[in-house]
């Protein structure tokens, strides 16, 4: 069974003997704070009584962050571990009622059953704590409420409410044995736990109350049959190899606060080691207290005997409300999802749309070009710009050293040299000079400037003739980088 | 089916598309990064090459801001020069960017003293008003006494009006 989830105030009503103890809890940030409503009895009237109390108007009962408890008593209900031999729980809680059919006295079909809690063995096959009530027995308490003007959502076990309340109280030393004795009027249950987990082991029902007990002639009786009673279920229930010193007992219910009672069982019941007896506080309201904390959620062992046919018209509700936030939540995250992705995937596309519109419209600029082929913009912007590389040459030209440098050169030392030209061209690709002069090595001048300006040059030089003088011609073509002016 | 299973598994569909969608978005975005970071390098590679094109650019436009769109005519810078006029022929026009021409003229001078011929190439490239000339070629053949036979290949840049 899930927890009711967001609850805020929740009432435990423990009805029980023609005596009802309404109890309410609220959910507080350190802790929950319970009050007790109404003690009294369960009797003609008490709706109204109850109204004074606050709670009975169905606006305060309607409300979802509101829950009202009440419980099924061990002696009419049925809680025990089944041993499966399953390791996965899902396929436990398949098995579960043909396992627990053998194990109740009655008929399954007749039955309510949930399952309290799962849990791992030490073989690590799944162990479940499945709680059950005939449907008639259900429906009979269902009654006793209504009689009482009150309409449980929750019907909780009796013996699971008294444990975990019974640990929250007064938690559990490790190893230890506890017996929980809840002594009402007419009736009692005892509530036995043990183990290293602290672990709920079986609730029992005795047909004796603090009233047979107070009895002046049968109270001797009483308090031995009790002692009997809880000796079989201690014998049962707590290994032997608990020591005896371990065993506590703690006494709750309206029985707690009799005196004689009480002291008459612990009397008889020495010889079960004696154990250390305790009585929570606030007993007389302990069980409604009970279902109150473990209505507002969070408890273990959380138990609920209303099952599909009893169920309470706000737990279908509750159920379909559920459906309903499911829905939403799916609903609003798959919108926001898809909101997200579409966003993203709109950020980028933006993104990429902004920069192959500047891509186009830079290429379109460079190239001169009113179509650019998208994907093509750097190749075409390339072969573009070489195209019109040709065009911008002659400007190139313009900022470049030209020939009238060279000839100005070769001209201005021909002079200092004295050397005569008689022909003299210069092209970009080569270059002629034809002349003579008064010494053999003169001509390497000339030829030096044009190597320097990036020609090749060769020289031929004649034998000084009648005029003394050297006669060359320099034939140079462009091959070498230029090495300056 | 009743209302709510319908709800529910329109939900649950409706998640299923989130969860698609956001897959989908976060599936391409490595390949949409990938695809940006190209274009990216192809616009610095543009953006590159528009800078060394702003530098041709900026000649073209020196000449551009010249007060005349064409060269001086030779004979007139023969006279500025002191050299005697020479003959000249218009070879050829090729187009230049931004609607200039390059201009190929030869100047022959049959008899000119040798000395003088670097002032008349000087001051024909001399930048003024107008788009210089630039020497391409020349060819040179002595006479007697100092003097030349010279032929001059000049370029220049011309931009005809409208």
């Amino acid at each position: 069974m899930e927890h009711v989830r967001g609850i805020k105030i929740s009432y435990g009503a423990d009805l029980a003997d023609g005596r009802l103890l309404l109890v309410r809890c609220v959910r507080g940030r350190a802790d929950d704070a319970c009050e007790t409503l109404y003690d009294g009895p369960a009797a003609e009237r008490i709706a109204e009584s109850i109204a004074t109390a606050g709670i009975s108007s169905s606006a305060q009962l309607s409300r979802h962050d509101v829950v009202l408890a009440g419980v099924m008593s061990a002696q009419e209900s049925f809680a025990r571990w089944i041993h499966t031999p399953l390791n996965a729980p899902e396929k436990a809680l398949r098995v579960l009622p043909s396992l627990l059919d053998v194990q109740i006295p009655f008929p399954l079909e007749i039955c309510e059953h949930t399952v309290a809690a799962v849990q791992r063995a030490e073989n690590r096959a799944v162990d479940l704590l499945a709680v059950a009530a005939r449907r008639e027995d259900v429906r009979q308490r269902l009654s006793e409420y209504e009689k009482a003007a009150l309409d449980p959502e929750i019907l909780d076990h009796e013996g699971l409410a008294l444990w975990t309340q019974s640990l929250r109280e007064a938690p559990l030393e490790r190893g230890a044995a506890r017996i929980v004795a809840y002594v009402g009027l007419d009736h009692s249950t005892l509530v036995v736990g043990h183990g290293t987990d602290q672990g709920f082991t079986g609730a029992h029902g005795v047909r004796i109350g603090f009233k047979q007990l107070l009895d002046r002639q049968a109270g001797d009786e009483a308090a031995r049959q009790f002692a009997v009673r809880a000796q079989q279920v201690t014998r049962a229930q707590i290994p032997g190899r608990i020591s005896k010193d371990s065993l506590q007992w703690f006494w709750t219910g309206p029985g707690a606060e009799e005196p004689d009672a009480i002291q008459s069982l612990e009397n008889v019941l020495q010889n079960l080691g004696p154990p250390v007896f305790r009585t929570h506080a606030k007993a007389p309201a302990f069980l409604a207290r009970a279902l109150a904390i473990r209505a507002l959620g969070g408890a273990p062992l959380p138990c609920n005997l209303r099952g599909k046919s009893t169920a309470h018209p706000k737990t279908a509700s509750r159920i379909s409300a559920l459906h309903r936030r499911t829905v939403q939540w799916l609903s609003a995250a798959g919108i926001a999802l898809c909101v997200a992705g579409m966003t993203w995937q709109g950020i980028l596309q933006a993104r990429d749309h902004e920069i192959q519109t500047e891509l186009t419209r830079t290429a379109q600029s460079l190239s001169g070009l009113q179509q650019v082929p998208k994907g093509q913009e750097l190749l075409v912007t390339r072969r573009a710009l070489k195209d019109q590389a040709d065009h911008y040459k002659p400007f190139l030209a313009f900022f470049r050293p030209s020939q009238a440098d060279l000839l100005a050169r070769v001209l201005q030392k021909c002079t200092q040299l004295g050397i005569r030209i008689e022909s003299l061209s210069l092209r970009p690709e080569s270059a002629a000079i034809m002349g003579s002069a008064t010494d053999w090595n003169h001509c390497d001048a000339a030829a030096a400037i044009l190597r320097k300006a990036g020609y090749i040059t060769e020289i031929e030089r004649q034998d000084a003739g009648a005029d003394e003088r050297v006669h060359f011609s320099i034939k140079a073509r462009r091959g070498g980088e230029e090495r300056g002016s | 089916m009743n209302k709510a299973r319908v709800l529910y598994s329109v939900a649950l569909l409706l998640f299923a598309l989130g969860l698609f969608v956001t897959y989908r978005a976060l599936e391409s975005t490595p390949q949409m990064k990938a695809r940006m970071d190209r274009k990216l390098n192809d616009l610095r590679d543009l953006r590159h090459l528009a800078v060394q094109g702003q530098d041709v650019m900026g000649l073209l436009q020196k000449f551009e801001e010249l007060g005349a769109r064409l060269p001086r005519p030779l004979a007139e810078i023969a006279d500025e020069a002191g050299v005697p006029r020479p003959t000249t022929r218009r070879r050829d026009a090729k187009p230049a960017a931004g609607g200039w021409n390059l201009v190929t003229m030869t100047a022959t001078f049959e008899d000119i003293p040798l000395a003088t011929l670097s002032a008349f190439i000087r001051e024909a490239g001399q930048v003024k008003e107008n788009p210089p000339w630039r020497l391409a070629e020349c060819s040179i053949n002595a006479l007697d006494q100092g003097r030349g036979r010279a032929v001059l290949v000049l370029e220049a840049l011309e931009k005809p009006g409208p």
